[in-house]
């Protein structure tokens, strides 16, 4: 029986793409997730904040 | 930097000072970036557990097909000794871009300095490089890092003055911002300023509502919002 050999790795890795949030209404142009880990609030409270003084302004 | 990786076209290395002098030319560079649709990477965001500094620097540098690099700074510290770690990155980008594989090759770099040929008395090696002069004015670190993004990305971006205007307005809100989120506007850190922008940036409705918002929650907004 012929074994296939395995075929070797090349050494290219595929690199994590740049996770888009979506168009900002401001410029247009698409906001990237930032890459950074740590810090003292999360993106969700900061865009949740934003909603928030968002709706004030529009009442 | 031996594997010939492809750059990624969407980061964007920043080689700047991180101090309390700089922070305004800095916070204004991260906005533009992050309103350009491009990402940020520094040093900041390493931390210096395991790995040695310098093999995380040569990582980010190898990741990044673009380059900011500001030698504005390289000045004597308190200690009366230059601070090298701005010349060292830039060379290190250069060194990249001059003999690493062929994918590294499309780097492009943007050096700033505050006058555009003060460099020629402390870096001359680097004459005849296109060196942008900020003139430590955050509004021309927006203009230029915006000219200049538009002109090696070849894509559609918006306008300087848009970018200004919105940054005005980015800075018009933040202490209300930062005061609902238990933040110091002063004292914000790069991990957590970046989630600011980027959660303003895609959040934000329009820009007259914010603003609208910002003079509701805090009756005086200090000139220097930004510390």
């Amino acid at each position: 029986m012929k074994v296939k050999p395995n075929k070797p790795a090349s050494g290219r890795r595929f690199k994590q793409k740049a996770r888009t949030l979506g168009r900002s209404s401001l410029t247009g142009t698409r906001v990237l997730r930032p890459v950074t880990k740590g810090g003292t609030i999360s993106l969700d409270q900061v865009r949740s904040a934003v909603r928030a003084l968002s709706a004030a302004a529009d009442k | 930097m031996a594997s010939d990786k492809p750059t990624s076209p969407e980061d964007v290395f920043v080689n700047c000072p991180f101090d309390d002098e700089y922070s305004d030319a800095f916070r204004a560079l991260i906005f533009t970036i992050h309103a350009c649709g491009f990402r940020p990477r520094s040093a900041c965001e390493i931390d210096d557990g395991g790995e040695a500094r310098i093999e995380k620097l040569y990582n980010l540098v190898k990741d990044c097909r673009y380059g900011i690099h500001d030698i504005s700074r390289t000045e004597l510290d308190k200690n009366n000794l230059p601070r090298f770690n701005m010349p060292l990155e830039l060379g290190i980008f250069m060194g990249a871009k001059r003999f690493g594989p062929r994918l590294q090759k499309d780097k492009r770099l943007l050096i700033f300095d505050t006058e555009k040929y003060r460099y020629q008395k402390f870096i001359s090696d680097i004459a005849g490089m296109d060196i942008h002069a900020h003139n430590a004015d955050p509004e021309c670190v927006i203009a230029e890092t915006r000219d200049w993004l538009a002109n090696v990305s070849r894509r559609q971006l918006p306008g300087a003055r848009k970018v200004v205007e919105i940054y005005r307005e980015f800075r018009a809100i933040l202490p209300s911002l930062a005061d609902r989120l238990d933040l110091e506007v002063a004292t914000i850190t790069y991990v957590d300023f970046e989630r600011l922008v980027v959660g303003w940036l895609i959040d934000s409705t329009h820009i007259r509502a914010t603003h609208k918002a910002s003079t509701l929650f805090s009756n005086t907004l200090p000139d220097t919002a930004l510390h």
